[in-house]
């Protein structure tokens, strides 16, 4: 039984070990979806704790937990003794008593996530699904598998290839360059994704408001991470989207700027009049700033606030298959981002319950 | 009667002490003929000081006592022991109860309490707004007037935000003689930070307590002290920014006094590092659950300003050491790390932690030890010595004439006596009723073996000794 905490704690083995899991529960690969692994943990209960709001992160956690067999208890705050003042310890005390083995956990801070996990220590397992502006690390592992679904297809080889590789300890990113763009300094996921592409090779450049988006913020991020690549795998902060598109990056994540957490400091504009006119102004994506660039991946974990890119370019994210061609040759997987989400985390819940459970299983049975 | 035998005076000559009716009747070297002479020694209680230093007891400008309010984390009683132990003769009583003492009944209260407990000497600090709301000032005259005889006010826990507030406070203070201790924090600031702000706050995603919240009220302070001609405290000097803002206002001539806590000496925030990283985090659960013990305000910071903590200390730029010892119960401290109560423990270990960082610094000895622990802060605070000529006028200047020897004949028995050759680890032996001692399962050099009180002993062979009331 493990804790999935951090990316910062997930070995590269780990990182393998879980993609791997999560290839073999892809939508395309339907086969073995309904065979391999399914219904696995007949009998075992999780709960869904989730102290802050989510769409795609808490859906796509019932979605998983239910496929694998967990008996699943949708947590809601807002009906539990949480409003009568009980405290997060005596609310997992009692979920604990209750026979809970697996926790899946969402909360406004990186402490609280930090707390229910030592107040499991061992007796369940703690799975983060976004805590504070720390660590979203099922959504970083979301967004490499992503990665390197595009750097595979456009190497022309296959990306359980990669991950093999990677599990071999190969840093099958190098090379490769990740912008992202916004709100860095309250982004969870930007912190994840970062760790990730920094541990397998790759670099990090950031872009953004220098209130959001800066030198000392991308360091510290990558601070003990990025040993493997050049220059401690940050490629520095760009002021402009125009300076940032010059520097040939491969894949360009954008994140929403988080008025809510952040406040109204940090933007200009960000709230009244013309909410976040400046910003789009500044710091939107559009098809026209990538005219004449070398291809590039367009990503956004979601949700999207609309003024991160030009409406063209969501909406070839949000259709067809998941991905869709630009006319330049560049890739939006924002859809991808979405439709690989159960399958990550499914794998995530399987690494992190262990194999011991995954051995009890009668395998004869599926 | 009790005569110390063959201490350590300040650690460098051996002298035998003489205590009779709670003051120091005698003090001379120990083959002085006086002590064989025998006569009515002989019915005096010997304590066989070898090897031990004396020195004189301890003075703590700034502790939370917690009571009336807050029992559950400490009383009077409680931190009046854990002072005696730490060899503290005299503590100074922060404001922040519940409710604060903002009034003559509450301060008086507070007085009363310590008096009764009788393990050391407390003396309440007043509020300087009411409530600590930083509105209306608080009835200072008439706490200064009254049986507690307060001269210290301070609104910690909380900063005088409102300037004009602070500066009017400064003005009326002038005129009373007293000091306003300020705990600089802008709060607008330092909102919803728990730790630091440094390259751990960035990667983990939390605010930083930004030192820049605490030096620039401290420069606007300096800047409205000067204007006001009037004495300004400040209370725990946590980072390097606010060193160098006191010792340039020192330079010209600003009558402001500073104190600095042992724990901003002795930790940096490596130690919230790895917990909150969530490392090692299945199976050890002591160490996680711990460290929130280092969750003080202002924060644990860097070596950069651990060090320019030590050398404002040492160049009188810092003039104090006090224990900002804030004791909790566990269910305040057992939370999140950003939910949980700030605070430490500090009267216990205070000297043993001070011994460990200072000491190890060349040419500090402990006769300085003695003037940053409890010399300075009895002349900050204004406390009268018995041969004090009482003021014709207020005294609004710095305490800068000498005070008298505190070692001395005809001074009160107020004395520790510290093994500098001992080690200790704290554990299950403190008397603070908080949980939140960071020491506790750290080896400590030194120990305070004895703490005598106004001539009785408080503290002996490293033990509380009930004191008899009245």
């Amino acid at each position: 039984m493990k804790h999935l905490l951090s990316t910062q704690l997930l070995a590269n083995k780990d990182v393998a070990d879980i993609l791997n899991t999560a290839i073999q529960f892809l939508p395309e690969q339907k086969v073995q979806y309904s065979g391999h692994g399914a219904q696995q943990y007949q009998g075992k209960s999780a709960v869904n704790l989730f102290l802050e709001n989510s769409t795609r992160t808490k859906t796509s956690f019932l979605l998983a937990l239910e496929h694998l067999g967990f008996g699943v208890v949708d947590f809601a705050v807002g009906d539990s003794s949480i409003k009568k003042g009980e405290s997060l310890r005596d609310t997992v005390e009692t979920l604990l008593s209750m026979g809970v083995e697996l926790f899946v956990v969402r909360c406004m801070l990186w402490s609280q996530m930090l707390h229910i996990a030592q107040v499991c220590d061992g007796r369940a397992c703690v799975i983060n699904a976004g805590a504070g502006a720390a660590q979203h690390p099922t959504q970083g592992l979301v967004d490499i598998l992503c990665i390197l679904e595009y750097v595979a297809g456009r190497k022309g080889v296959d990306v359980r290839e990669m991950i093999s590789a990677t599990a071999q300890g190969v840093l099958v990113l190098e090379g490769v360059r990740v912008l992202f763009v916004g709100d860095i300094l309250h982004s969870r996921v930007a912190r994840s994704t970062a760790q990730l592409v920094a541990k397998l090779g790759g670099s990090v450049g950031l872009c953004g408001p220098s209130s959001l988006a800066f030198d000392a913020l991308g360091r510290a991020i990558l601070h003990s991470v990025g040993k493997n690549a050049p220059q401690g795998g940050f490629c520095g902060t760009f002021q402009t989207l125009e300076q940032a598109l010059l520097q040939d990056f491969d894949v360009c994540i954008l994140l929403r700027p988080q008025v809510e957490r952040a406040g109204r400091g940090y933007v200009g504009g960000a709230c009244s009049r013309a909410p976040l006119g400046e910003y789009a102004s500044r710091w939107k994506l559009t098809s026209c700033l990538l005219r004449g660039k070398k291809p590039v991946l367009i990503m956004h974990p979601g949700p999207v606030a609309g003024c991160e890119a030009s409406a063209d370019l969501l909406f070839a994210g949000r259709t067809g298959a998941g991905e869709c061609l630009t006319k330049e040759g560049h890739i939006v997987a924002i859809s991808r981002q979405v439709e690989v989400q159960k399958a990550v985390r499914a794998a995530c819940i399987v690494w992190g319950v262990g194999s011991a459970a995954y051995n009890t299983c009668k395998m004869g049975e599926f | 009667m009790i005569v110390v035998k063959n201490a350590l005076l300040y650690g460098e000559k051996r002298a035998n002490v003489l205590i009779k009716n709670g003051t120091i009747a005698r003090i001379g070297q120990p083959d002085d003929a006086f002590w064989d002479k025998g006569c009515d020694l002989e019915s005096a209680q010997i304590i066989d000081a070898t090897g031990l230093i004396i020195l004189p007891g301890l003075v703590d400008l700034h502790a939370h006592l917690r009571e009336p309010g807050d029992t559950g984390s400490e009383s009077v009683r409680t931190a009046t022991m854990a002072a005696a132990a730490g060899g503290f003769t005299h503590i100074f009583a922060m404001p922040n109860t519940n409710p604060p003492i903002d009034s003559v009944h509450m301060a008086e209260y507070v007085h009363f309490l310590g008096l009764d407990a009788g393990f050391c000497r407390v003396t309440p600090i007043g509020c300087v707004t009411i409530g600590q709301e930083g509105c209306e000032l608080a009835p200072m005259a008439s706490m200064h007037a009254s049986r507690a005889g307060v001269s210290v006010f301070s609104d910690d826990g909380k900063c005088v935000m409102d300037a004009r507030i602070m500066y009017q406070a400064l003005e009326y203070a002038r005129g009373l003689g007293v000091v306003v201790a300020q705990h600089a924090e802008d709060t607008t600031l330092s909102e919803n930070a728990s730790i630091h702000s440094s390259d751990l706050s960035l990667s983990l995603g939390m605010k930083g307590w930004i030192p820049e919240a605490e030096s620039s009220i401290i420069a606007r302070d300096v800047l409205l002290a000067r204007a006001a001609n009037a004495r300004l405290h400040i209370c725990h000097v946590s980072s390097w920014q606010s060193v160098e803002i006191i010792r340039r206002a020192k330079e010209e001539g600003v009558q402001v006094t500073a104190e600095v806590t042992p724990h901003h000496l002795f930790f940096t925030q490596d130690v919230v590092k790895d917990a909150l990283m969530g490392e090692d985090l299945c199976g050890s659960l002591g160490r996680n659950e711990s460290s929130t013990i280092y969750k003080v305000n202002p924060p644990i910071r860097e070596m950069r300003d651990v060090e320019a903590l030590c050398a404002g200390l040492r160049d009188g730029t810092i003039d104090i050491i006090a224990t900002d010892h804030a004791p909790h119960a566990r269910d305040r401290k057992h939370l999140p790390f950003e939910q949980a109560a700030y605070g430490m423990t500090g009267l216990e270990c205070a000297l043993s932690v001070v011994h460990a960082v200072m000491l190890e610094q060349g040419d500090v000895n402990w006769r300085q030890i003695a003037k940053w622990m409890s010399v300075r802060p009895k002349q900050i605070a204004g406390v009268k010595h018995p041969h004090a000529q009482p003021a014709s006028e207020p005294q609004n200047t710095q305490p800068t004439q000498p005070t008298p020897e505190p070692l001395a004949e005809g001074m009160p028995a107020d004395i520790v006596l510290y093994d500098p050759n001992r080690t200790w680890t704290p554990g299950g032996d403190l008397y603070s009723k908080g949980v939140n001692c960071p020491y506790v399962g750290r080896r400590l050099p030194g120990r305070v073996v004895h703490t005598i009180f106004g001539g009785k002993i408080t503290y002996f062979n490293c033990k509380i000794v009930e004191v008899c009331r009245g």
